[in-house]
């Protein structure tokens, strides 16, 4: 009778490999009879025969492989052998054996060659040569006006020519990868500019599993690149996954592999032509789908602020408020410095996570977005909705004023003065406002040591998990993912000395302090009358 | 509705409304507005959070408040008996009766539902779930 059997103790968790339980079930079953299929990283693998006997049950019970005791048991779910083959991204095709053993020797052993004899660039992970035109790792593309003296090699076209049914394109650029066993490379879409619509990959000396992921639905493929196979990426798998290999000496999929030494051959068509992919966030042609920056007058500065700022934070207001639970030291610290029974005003609250920091002071919080203002009312706190443009409140009522993170997302310097001039109203004379905004330059405050990119003290501007980011322009669109939908916020990232020249425009107030502080500007200034 | 909150601290609040310490100093901003201070208080929703009494903090807001807007407002909401017409010049103001009665009008009674309206246009802006939303249009701006 038909049935599935799940061996245990035989699994790729155990350290066993598929030779090691084909070896025993040879024995018993015509090869052709019978498919095994290893979960990964579990103890256990799936037998998939009509032919079970009772001899091969107790053999199996009665075994043991590597110092693990296998036994045996029927699974009663239906499931089909297919349902566990490899799937794909769409538009990846691989064709196998396309070079002989003997081609596959020669074509290694000349490019080791070439590598003795050619400078490298500072790589950590894999020895590169460029034929054609030479690939720039610093701009991820190809300079077209410097060609290359040595063009693709000659045995290495010929044997394109060869494929000629399975390829579309016309390579003129040649990057060989060198890999030691252990060595990988990071996940990459290869640049949309410059490289037309087919990556082609020749893979020789050692098998290997190449990841792919989608960076929409995070799904992740391995894919298994047999030596001497070429890979052909096209369509979504082109311009759209991800692909990369981790660096380890062992790879395990249908079974476990070591790696040996791997050249590939990777073979591109440059072109001057923009991309006009149907991927646009990642594609730099079309700016990765951020919108572009371009503010003639107040009804655009107030519809980017709309639809960049007041609309995202409506819809993103309960997610963004979960990643928004740290307070930030400095803001503690000018909240404690205040005298008790001061009253304070929080421009732009947010979840209201300074509100109440402090028993003995007044908060009253504001912000543009209803949504977090509910969240800020749920926590029992004093909020109104407004905008920080025009704040209804009533001049000199207040004591302190913080601005945290909120003027980085005004669209000209004329509107950012004007919220300036507005805290500074609210201010009794003698009243302090901390103002707190994204710097430009994010790694002021760093030693240039590994372990200090991923900010340990969270920030607005370090997203928990995420490290500082570089900013080429002031004026940027950040992305904010939730669920599957992809917002963007714009933001006006300041230069040093920016902020507090704002505030040096406003005529009563003097600056207390300037700091730069996590990848933030932060000033203090004073009311002086 | 009148529900108790025993607290150790002064402002720890739960579900906390727009209380007229807030409305004190909130003030119309609608284009134009000469002074738009203050904003009418129709509400049709009150309720009382008991807060911890601190006499110190009443006396240091006394000298902020608008005072005949505050005693305004509370006879309005139905707590303004007590409360004096007129603050007295002496600075140390420390009848603890008082103190109390403006205590429980300034921070205990919250307005939940209702609206805020402008003294010289009478736009009105709605206070809903205890949140003012005091936003303009873009074609007020």
């Amino acid at each position: 009778s038909s049935g599935i059997n799940a061996e245990y103790g035989a699994g790729h968790a155990n350290g066993i490999g598929r030779s090691d339980v084909v070896a025993l079930l040879d024995n018993h079953l015509d090869p052709a009879k019978y498919k095994l299929h290893f979960p990964p990283d579990k103890q256990f693998s799936l037998l998939f025969t009509d032919d079970i006997c009772s001899d091969l049950l107790q053999q199996i019970d009665t075994t043991q492989i590597k110092n693990n005791c296998l036994y045996c048991a029927f699974i009663s779910e239906t499931i089909s052998f297919d349902s566990f083959a490899e799937v794909r991204p769409p538009g990846l095709q691989l064709v196998m054996e396309c070079v002989e053993r003997d081609v596959e020797e020669q074509l290694m052993n000349m490019f080791l060659s070439h590598s003795e004899n050619t400078a490298q660039e500072d790589l950590k992970n894999r020895i590169t040569l460029h034929y054609g035109y030479k690939f720039d790792y610093k701009t991820n593309s190809v300079d077209l006006s410097s060609p290359l003296d040595e063009p693709i090699p000659a045995c290495v076209q010929e044997i394109i020519s060869k494929l000629a049914p399975h390829i579309t394109i016309t390579p003129n650029q040649l990057t060989v990868n060198i890999y030691q066993p252990g060595q990988g490379i990071p996940k990459h879409v290869d640049t949309h500019s410059i490289f037309t619509s087919e990556i082609l990959s020749l893979s020789l000396g050692s098998d290997v599993l190449m990841d792919f992921k989608n960076p929409e639905t995070g799904v992740i493929l391995p894919v298994l690149i047999p030596a001497r196979s070429l890979t052909v990426m096209s369509g979504e798998s082109r311009y759209l996954w991800h692909h990369g290999i981790t660096p380890r000496k062992t790879d395990a999929l249908m079974d476990v592999t070591r790696r040996e030494l791997r050249i590939s051959l990777t073979l591109r068509e440059c072109t001057p032509e923009p991309c006009t992919c149907a991927y646009p966030s990642q594609c730099d042609s079309q700016n990765y789908g951020k919108p572009d920056f371009s503010v003639h007058n107040e009804q655009d500065a107030a519809a980017i602020e709309r639809e960049y700022v007041g609309d995202v934070y409506e819809k993103i207001a309960d997610h963004f408020s979960s990643t928004r639970h740290t307070t930030w030291p400095g803001v503690v610290r000018f909240i404690n410095s205040l005298p008790r029974h001061s009253v304070l005003v929080d421009v732009g609250c947010g979840n209201g996570k300074y509100l109440g920091v402090r028993d003995d002071v007044l908060f009253i919080g504001n912000d543009n977005s209803y949504n977090l203002c509910s969240i800020c009312r749920d926590r029992g706190r004093e909020v109104f909705a407004c905008n920080a443009l025009s704040i209804p409140l009533r001049a000199c009522t207040c004591d302190a004023v913080i601005c945290i993170a909120m003027l980085h997302h005004i669209t000209t310097p004329e509107r950012r003065k004007v919220v300036l001039q507005n805290l500074a109203q609210l201010l009794r004379p003698g009243g302090l406002c901390l103002v707190t905004v994204w710097a430009q330059e994010q790694h002021l405050d760093m030693n240039n040591s590994k372990e200090e990119s991923v900010c340990p003290c969270p920030t607005d501007s370090t997203e928990e998990g995420v490290g500082r980011r570089h900013f080429t322009d002031q004026d940027v669109f950040v992305d904010w993912k939730k669920d599957r939908s992809l917002y963007y916020r714009y933001y006006h990232v300041f230069l040093e000395g920016e902020l507090d020249g704002l505030i040096r425009q406003l005529d009563n107030v003097e600056i207390v302090e300037v700091t730069y502080e996590k990848a933030n500007w932060c000033a203090v200034f004073r009311k002086t009358c | 509705v009148v529900s108790t909150q025993s607290t150790g601290n002064y402002f720890i609040q739960t579900n906390l409304r727009m209380k007229l310490l807030t409305h004190n100093m909130l003030k119309s901003h609608c284009k134009g507005v000469v002074n738009g201070f203050p904003l009418k208080i129709t509400s049709n929703q009150v309720d009382v959070k008991e807060i911890e009494f601190n006499p110190d903090f009443i006396s240091r807001m006394l000298s902020r408040l608008d005072w005949t807007v505050f005693v305004q407002s509370a006879n309005l909401l139905g707590v303004g008996e007590g409360l004096p017409d007129m603050l007295p010049e002496d600075q140390d103001f420390d009848d603890e009766d008082v103190l109390k009665k403006i205590h429980h009008a300034l921070l205990e009674v919250e307005v939940i539902e209702g609206e805020l309206e402008c003294p010289e246009t009478g736009r009105k802006f709605p206070i809903s779930k205890g949140i003012p939303d005091l936003r303009l249009n873009e074609d007020e701006k």
